[in-house]
Protein backbone atom coordinates (compact mmCIF):
# COMPACT_ATOMS: atom_id res chain seq x y z
CA UNK A 1 0.00 0.00 0.00
CA UNK A 2 2.83 2.33 0.91
CA UNK A 3 4.37 1.91 -2.53
CA UNK A 4 1.18 2.94 -4.30
CA UNK A 5 0.78 6.09 -2.17
CA UNK A 6 4.42 7.11 -2.61
CA UNK A 7 5.02 6.23 -6.23
CA UNK A 8 5.95 9.79 -7.11
CA UNK A 9 7.69 10.49 -3.79
CA UNK A 10 11.43 11.16 -3.58
CA UNK A 11 13.66 8.07 -3.13
CA UNK A 12 14.45 8.90 0.52
CA UNK A 13 10.75 8.76 1.43
CA UNK A 14 10.37 5.44 -0.37
CA UNK A 15 13.41 4.04 1.45
CA UNK A 16 11.96 5.19 4.78
CA UNK A 17 8.58 3.62 4.01
CA UNK A 18 10.24 0.39 2.96
CA UNK A 19 12.17 0.39 6.24
CA UNK A 20 8.93 0.93 8.24
CA UNK A 21 7.31 -1.96 6.36
CA UNK A 22 10.27 -4.24 7.14
CA UNK A 23 10.23 -3.35 10.85
CA UNK A 24 6.48 -3.92 11.06
CA UNK A 25 6.75 -7.24 9.25
CA UNK A 26 9.60 -8.49 11.43
CA UNK A 27 7.75 -7.46 14.61
CA UNK A 28 4.62 -9.31 13.61
CA UNK A 29 6.67 -12.39 12.67
CA UNK A 30 8.44 -12.28 16.03
CA UNK A 31 5.10 -11.98 17.81
CA UNK A 32 3.67 -14.96 15.97
CA UNK A 33 6.77 -17.08 16.60
CA UNK A 34 7.01 -16.15 20.29
CA UNK A 35 3.30 -16.61 20.95
CA UNK A 36 2.86 -19.86 19.07
CA UNK A 37 6.10 -21.68 19.75
CA UNK A 38 4.90 -23.16 23.07
CA UNK A 39 1.61 -24.24 21.53
CA UNK A 40 3.46 -25.64 18.50
CA UNK A 41 5.77 -27.73 20.68
CA UNK A 42 2.89 -29.12 22.70
CA UNK A 43 1.07 -30.04 19.49
CA UNK A 44 4.18 -31.60 17.97
CA UNK A 45 4.50 -33.79 21.08
CA UNK A 46 0.81 -34.69 20.86
CA UNK A 47 1.15 -35.50 17.14
CA UNK A 48 4.13 -37.74 17.88
CA UNK A 49 1.88 -39.51 20.36
CA UNK A 50 -0.61 -40.21 17.54
CA UNK A 51 -3.00 -37.28 18.04
CA UNK A 52 -4.06 -36.41 14.49
CA UNK A 53 -6.26 -33.53 15.65
CA UNK A 54 -3.20 -31.83 17.12
CA UNK A 55 -1.43 -32.19 13.76
CA UNK A 56 -4.50 -30.78 11.98
CA UNK A 57 -4.28 -27.71 14.26
CA UNK A 58 -0.60 -27.30 13.36
CA UNK A 59 -1.47 -27.51 9.66
CA UNK A 60 -4.31 -25.00 10.08
CA UNK A 61 -2.07 -22.49 11.81
CA UNK A 62 0.88 -22.71 9.44
CA UNK A 63 -0.75 -23.31 6.05
CA UNK A 64 -1.13 -19.60 5.14
CA UNK A 65 2.64 -19.04 5.53
CA UNK A 66 3.50 -22.18 3.58
CA UNK A 67 1.01 -21.28 0.83
CA UNK A 68 2.69 -17.87 0.57
CA UNK A 69 6.12 -19.52 0.34
CA UNK A 70 4.88 -21.86 -2.39
CA UNK A 71 3.75 -18.90 -4.53
CA UNK A 72 7.42 -18.59 -5.46
CA UNK A 73 7.51 -22.09 -6.91
CA UNK A 74 4.36 -22.29 -8.99
CA UNK A 75 1.64 -19.94 -10.20
CA UNK A 76 -0.80 -22.81 -10.69
CA UNK A 77 -3.25 -23.05 -7.80
CA UNK A 78 -3.72 -26.83 -8.08
CA UNK A 79 0.01 -27.50 -8.08
CA UNK A 80 0.48 -25.09 -5.20
CA UNK A 81 -2.13 -26.87 -3.13
CA UNK A 82 -0.41 -30.17 -3.85
CA UNK A 83 2.96 -28.73 -2.83
CA UNK A 84 1.56 -27.36 0.43
CA UNK A 85 0.17 -30.83 1.17
CA UNK A 86 3.57 -32.38 0.37
CA UNK A 87 5.27 -30.06 2.85
CA UNK A 88 2.93 -31.06 5.67
CA UNK A 89 3.03 -34.77 4.86
CA UNK A 90 6.83 -34.61 4.89
CA UNK A 91 6.68 -32.62 8.13
CA UNK A 92 4.55 -35.36 9.67
CA UNK A 93 6.86 -38.17 8.64
CA UNK A 94 9.95 -36.33 9.91
CA UNK A 95 8.33 -34.83 13.01
CA UNK A 96 10.68 -36.81 15.26
CA UNK A 97 13.54 -34.85 13.66
CA UNK A 98 12.16 -31.52 14.89
CA UNK A 99 14.56 -30.73 17.71
CA UNK A 100 12.52 -27.87 19.17
CA UNK A 101 15.56 -25.59 19.33
CA UNK A 102 14.24 -23.23 16.63
CA UNK A 103 10.62 -22.41 15.92
CA UNK A 104 8.34 -24.90 14.21
CA UNK A 105 7.56 -22.20 11.60
CA UNK A 106 11.24 -21.90 10.65
CA UNK A 107 11.63 -25.69 10.49
CA UNK A 108 8.56 -25.92 8.22
CA UNK A 109 9.92 -23.15 6.00
CA UNK A 110 13.10 -25.14 5.36
CA UNK A 111 10.95 -28.14 4.34
CA UNK A 112 8.86 -25.87 2.10
CA UNK A 113 11.86 -24.38 0.28
CA UNK A 114 13.42 -27.79 -0.28
CA UNK A 115 10.10 -29.28 -1.45
CA UNK A 116 9.68 -26.42 -3.92
CA UNK A 117 13.23 -26.76 -5.17
CA UNK A 118 12.75 -30.50 -5.69
CA UNK A 119 9.56 -29.72 -7.63
CA UNK A 120 11.46 -27.34 -9.92
CA UNK A 121 14.22 -29.84 -10.53
CA UNK A 122 11.77 -32.59 -11.42
CA UNK A 123 9.89 -30.25 -13.77
CA UNK A 124 13.13 -29.14 -15.29
CA UNK A 125 14.16 -32.70 -16.07
CA UNK A 126 10.73 -33.40 -17.55
CA UNK A 127 10.95 -30.44 -19.89
CA UNK A 128 14.42 -31.59 -20.96
CA UNK A 129 15.88 -28.14 -20.55
CA UNK A 130 14.82 -25.36 -22.10
CA UNK A 131 12.14 -25.50 -24.68
CA UNK A 132 10.82 -22.27 -23.18
CA UNK A 133 14.17 -20.47 -23.11
CA UNK A 134 13.58 -18.84 -26.46
CA UNK A 135 9.96 -17.97 -25.82
CA UNK A 136 9.42 -14.23 -25.63
CA UNK A 137 8.21 -12.84 -22.33
CA UNK A 138 5.24 -10.52 -22.18
CA UNK A 139 6.44 -6.93 -21.65
CA UNK A 140 7.37 -6.06 -18.08
CA UNK A 141 4.50 -4.47 -16.17
CA UNK A 142 4.56 -0.69 -15.95
CA UNK A 143 3.23 -0.42 -12.42
CA UNK A 144 4.02 -2.25 -9.21
CA UNK A 145 0.86 -4.28 -8.77
CA UNK A 146 1.97 -7.33 -6.72
CA UNK A 147 0.20 -10.03 -8.71
CA UNK A 148 1.29 -8.73 -12.10
CA UNK A 149 4.84 -8.29 -10.86
CA UNK A 150 4.90 -11.82 -9.44
CA UNK A 151 3.52 -13.36 -12.66
CA UNK A 152 6.11 -11.59 -14.80
CA UNK A 153 9.03 -12.41 -12.48
CA UNK A 154 7.94 -16.04 -12.37
CA UNK A 155 7.96 -16.22 -16.18
CA UNK A 156 11.32 -14.44 -16.33
CA UNK A 157 13.04 -16.60 -13.71
CA UNK A 158 11.62 -19.79 -15.28
CA UNK A 159 14.22 -19.25 -18.00
CA UNK A 160 17.02 -19.86 -15.48
CA UNK A 161 18.13 -23.18 -13.98
CA UNK A 162 16.55 -24.10 -10.62
CA UNK A 163 19.61 -23.19 -8.50
CA UNK A 164 19.71 -19.66 -9.91
CA UNK A 165 15.96 -19.25 -9.58
CA UNK A 166 16.07 -20.39 -5.98
CA UNK A 167 18.83 -18.06 -4.87
CA UNK A 168 17.30 -15.05 -6.65
CA UNK A 169 13.88 -15.77 -5.20
CA UNK A 170 15.24 -16.06 -1.69
CA UNK A 171 17.42 -12.96 -1.86
CA UNK A 172 15.08 -10.63 -3.75
CA UNK A 173 11.50 -11.83 -3.30
CA UNK A 174 11.75 -13.30 0.19
CA UNK A 175 14.28 -10.65 1.25
CA UNK A 176 16.48 -13.26 2.97
CA UNK A 177 20.01 -12.53 4.13
CA UNK A 178 22.80 -14.76 2.83
CA UNK A 179 22.80 -16.60 6.18
CA UNK A 180 19.04 -17.20 6.00
CA UNK A 181 19.32 -18.42 2.42
CA UNK A 182 22.10 -20.79 3.49
CA UNK A 183 19.94 -22.18 6.27
CA UNK A 184 16.91 -22.63 4.03
CA UNK A 185 18.79 -24.30 1.19
CA UNK A 186 21.28 -26.30 3.23
CA UNK A 187 24.12 -24.75 1.19
CA UNK A 188 27.16 -23.16 2.85
CA UNK A 189 27.50 -19.37 3.07
CA UNK A 190 30.16 -19.20 0.38
CA UNK A 191 28.11 -21.48 -1.85
CA UNK A 192 25.15 -19.08 -1.56
CA UNK A 193 27.40 -16.10 -2.38
CA UNK A 194 28.93 -17.82 -5.41
CA UNK A 195 25.52 -19.02 -6.59
CA UNK A 196 24.06 -15.52 -6.16
CA UNK A 197 26.93 -13.98 -8.12
CA UNK A 198 26.45 -16.41 -11.02
CA UNK A 199 22.67 -16.06 -10.94
CA UNK A 200 22.85 -12.25 -11.03
CA UNK A 201 25.18 -12.44 -14.01
CA UNK A 202 22.76 -14.69 -15.88
CA UNK A 203 19.85 -12.51 -14.84
CA UNK A 204 21.55 -9.37 -16.20
CA UNK A 205 22.15 -11.13 -19.52
CA UNK A 206 18.54 -12.27 -19.59
CA UNK A 207 17.22 -8.78 -18.80
CA UNK A 208 19.44 -7.26 -21.49
CA UNK A 209 18.17 -9.80 -24.02
CA UNK A 210 14.58 -9.01 -23.04
CA UNK A 211 15.17 -5.29 -23.45
CA UNK A 212 16.65 -5.80 -26.92
CA UNK A 213 13.59 -7.75 -28.12
CA UNK B 1 13.42 10.95 -12.98
CA UNK B 2 14.84 8.44 -15.44
CA UNK B 3 13.07 5.12 -15.86
CA UNK B 4 14.88 2.43 -13.82
CA UNK B 5 15.92 -0.45 -16.07
CA UNK B 6 17.43 -3.90 -15.87
CA UNK B 7 18.37 -5.13 -12.45
CA UNK B 8 16.92 -2.05 -10.70
CA UNK B 9 13.54 -2.65 -12.25
CA UNK B 10 13.84 -6.35 -11.36
CA UNK B 11 14.43 -5.44 -7.70
CA UNK B 12 11.50 -3.04 -7.73
CA UNK B 13 9.20 -5.70 -9.16
CA UNK B 14 10.55 -8.26 -6.68
CA UNK B 15 9.60 -5.96 -3.81
CA UNK B 16 6.13 -5.55 -5.30
CA UNK B 17 5.76 -9.30 -5.85
CA UNK B 18 6.76 -10.06 -2.26
CA UNK B 19 3.59 -8.26 -1.12
CA UNK B 20 1.33 -10.63 -3.04
CA UNK B 21 -1.10 -12.43 -0.77
CA UNK B 22 -2.02 -16.01 -1.76
CA UNK B 23 -5.65 -17.07 -2.07
CA UNK B 24 -6.76 -18.84 1.11
CA UNK B 25 -6.57 -22.61 0.95
CA UNK B 26 -7.28 -25.40 3.39
CA UNK B 27 -5.30 -28.62 3.05
CA UNK B 28 -6.06 -30.08 6.49
CA UNK B 29 -8.43 -32.82 5.31
CA UNK B 30 -6.19 -33.86 2.40
CA UNK B 31 -3.08 -33.92 4.61
CA UNK B 32 -4.81 -36.00 7.28
CA UNK B 33 -5.99 -38.44 4.60
CA UNK B 34 -2.45 -38.87 3.32
CA UNK B 35 -1.03 -39.09 6.84
CA UNK B 36 -3.58 -41.79 7.73
CA UNK B 37 -2.28 -43.90 4.84
CA UNK B 38 1.35 -43.54 5.92
CA UNK B 39 2.95 -45.97 8.42
CA UNK B 40 2.82 -44.89 12.09
CA UNK B 41 5.67 -42.80 13.45
CA UNK B 42 8.34 -44.87 15.20
CA UNK B 43 9.48 -42.25 17.65
CA UNK B 44 10.30 -44.61 20.51
CA UNK B 45 12.58 -46.80 18.42
CA UNK B 46 14.48 -43.79 17.10
CA UNK B 47 15.00 -42.30 20.53
CA UNK B 48 16.09 -45.62 22.10
CA UNK B 49 18.57 -46.28 19.31
CA UNK B 50 20.21 -42.90 19.66
CA UNK B 51 20.28 -43.25 23.46
CA UNK B 52 21.97 -46.66 23.27
CA UNK B 53 24.50 -45.33 20.75
CA UNK B 54 25.32 -42.35 22.99
CA UNK B 55 25.71 -44.62 26.03
CA UNK B 56 28.00 -46.95 24.04
CA UNK B 57 30.22 -44.07 22.95
CA UNK B 58 30.43 -42.75 26.53
CA UNK B 59 31.41 -46.17 27.90
CA UNK B 60 34.08 -46.61 25.23
CA UNK B 61 35.48 -43.14 25.93
CA UNK B 62 35.54 -43.81 29.68
CA UNK B 63 37.37 -47.13 29.14
CA UNK B 64 40.03 -45.44 27.00
CA UNK B 65 40.50 -42.66 29.58
CA UNK B 66 40.82 -45.20 32.43
CA UNK B 67 43.29 -47.34 30.52
CA UNK B 68 45.43 -44.32 29.63
CA UNK B 69 45.44 -43.19 33.25
CA UNK B 70 46.50 -46.56 34.74
CA UNK B 71 50.18 -46.54 35.97
CA UNK B 72 51.06 -49.68 34.06
CA UNK B 73 50.05 -48.22 30.66
CA UNK B 74 51.36 -44.70 31.31
CA UNK B 75 54.69 -46.25 32.44
CA UNK B 76 55.22 -47.78 29.01
CA UNK B 77 55.45 -44.37 27.40
CA UNK B 78 57.29 -42.59 30.26
CA UNK B 79 61.13 -42.68 29.85
CA UNK B 80 61.62 -41.57 33.50
CA UNK B 81 60.03 -44.76 34.79
CA UNK B 82 62.47 -46.87 32.77
CA UNK B 83 65.42 -44.73 33.98
CA UNK B 84 64.41 -45.15 37.64
CA UNK B 85 63.96 -48.88 37.15
CA UNK B 86 67.50 -49.23 35.78
CA UNK B 87 68.83 -47.14 38.73
CA UNK B 88 67.10 -49.49 41.18
CA UNK B 89 68.78 -52.42 39.49
CA UNK B 90 72.24 -50.80 39.96
CA UNK B 91 71.63 -49.65 43.56
CA UNK B 92 69.80 -52.39 45.41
Amino acid sequence: MAASTSFGAPPSVRVFERWVECVQASRSTERVERGDSGVDRAEVEASLGGDHDAFARLVGRHQPAIARQMLRFTRDRGQREELVQDVFVEAYSSLAGFSGRGSFAAWLRVLAVRTGYRFWRERDRERARRASADEALPPAPDGNEPREAAEWLHALLAKLPPRDRLVLNLLYLDDCSVAEAAELTGWGLSMVKVQAFRARKKLRALLDAEQRR
Amino acid sequence: MSEPRGLDRFKELARAASREAPEPLDVRAAVLDRVAQSPPLEVGVLRETSLVAAAGFSLAAAAVALAAASPWISGIFDPMVQLLQSTQELVP
